[in-house]
């Protein structure tokens, strides 16, 4: 099956397309983070303290605000739940550190104090990473990808309200596009990277731990 | 600083940044497209042409938002619902040819986003604000390509 694949094969059948099995428990967190999210409201309603000090700081916010704490919420559980999946190597521990790093930033955001620079730190550090694993072979996944989507849009947020001259201001147009740009390419580029051989490793792995052909 | 900054932060400037990820993301699939036809030709040239148009009709799109034009909402709303259409679409192929549905990305970047999009435009406040509204609002922060396009 490996032996006369073409570009295009590889490209069509790689893992980009696919969830990866470790990737799993980041939809099973995003969807307890919608439910955690109705139930924060349904307490509200009721008088919870908390929850409504909560619901209240966040009925503050202006609408780019609003955007950005759930595009922040749900990279986060993302994350959290590709870190959980790869717990053992330091690609786990990284994804990890990102997950922090987006709560703080949302914890920020919520008291009003400064978030923009960091936010901005985190999403391009972030992303410059996820890239460079995804062209290094790590396999990336729809997960990934989303994650990636998702930390973009937050980082067009920051650069749309970028004070200065025209100059400045093109800069962070481009860098939007450019940052979207890499992403696809990164996807690309990491689905032939990683080829043929991870998809036959996701749909059999009892046949490669037996060392058989996959059929 | 703190959540109060000199510039719009309401939905308006949520659609703003909402449309210029998809303007962004359609460029990307426009290269793509092209990369694609140039290699494969055939049809993928009718598909590149095509992804092309939109990129170039979603960028027009972001550059007039600020204007705050009546007729640019519309516009933009009808893109959205081709979007939709066109996703679903989409997702009936895959799941009638193929059997199996959209990838997550595909559903974010297909429904989701429009979808939101077309939510936020939809907003009784924001419907307000491109009828009271003509002109550019000098406070509000554009992306530059807007004023290129405009």
């Amino acid at each position: 099956m490996n032996g006369d694949v073409s570009l295009l094969d590889r490209y069509v059948d790689s893992p980009i397309y696919g969830i990866a099995p470790e990737h799993g428990m980041a939809i099973v967190l995003v969807l307890g983070l919608a439910m955690v999210a109705f139930a924060v409201r349904f307490l509200a309603r009721r008088g919870g303290r908390r929850s409504g000090d909560l619901v209240s700081r966040y009925r503050v916010l202006p609408s780019v605000q609003r955007l950005l704490f759930s595009l922040l919420a749900v990279s986060a559980s993302m994350n959290l739940g590709m870190a959980m999946g790869r717990a053992d190597s330091l690609v786990g521990e990284w994804l990890f550190a990102v997950a922090i790093a987006e709560v703080a930033v949302l914890r920020r955001l919520l008291k009003g104090r400064s978030w923009r620079r960091r936010l901005s730190v985190v999403m391009i550090v972030a992303l410059t990473v996820s890239l460079g694993l995804a062209v290094a072979g790590f396999t990336v996944g729809q997960i990934g990808f989303v994650t990636a989507l998702l930390e973009v849009t937050a980082l067009a947020v920051v650069l749309r309200s970028v004070d200065g001259g025209r100059v400045l201001r093109l800069a962070a147009s481009l860098t939007v596009i450019g940052a979207i740009g890499f992403t696809t390419l990164a996807g690309w580029g990491g689905a032939v990277v990683a080829g043929i051989g991870v998809e036959v490793r996701w749909r059999c792995p009892r046949s490669e731990s037996s060392g058989d052909a996959c059929p | 600083m703190n959540n109060t900054t000199h510039v719009n932060e309401g939905p308006v400037a949520a659609v703003s940044v909402l449309l210029f990820v998809q303007g962004a993301i359609v460029v990307s699939l426009a290269v793509e497209a092209v990369v694609a036809a140039v290699m494969f030709g055939g049809l993928s040239a009718l598909s590149a042409a095509l992804t092309v148009a939109a990129a170039v009709v979603t960028l027009r799109l972001v550059a007039n938002l600020p204007k705050r034009r009546r007729r640019t909402r519309r516009w933009i709303m009808r893109f959205q619902v081709g979007w939709i259409v066109f996703g679903l679409l989409d997702l009936a192929l895959a799941l009638g040819l193929a059997g199996r549905g959209l990838t997550p990305s595909g559903f974010l970047v297909r429904i989701a986003l429009p979808t939101s999009i077309f939510w936020l435009l939809r907003r009784p406040s924001v419907r307000s604000e491109f009828e009271d509204r003509e002109s550019t609002d000098e406070t509000e922060p554009s992306w530059e390509l807007e004023e290129a396009w405009a």
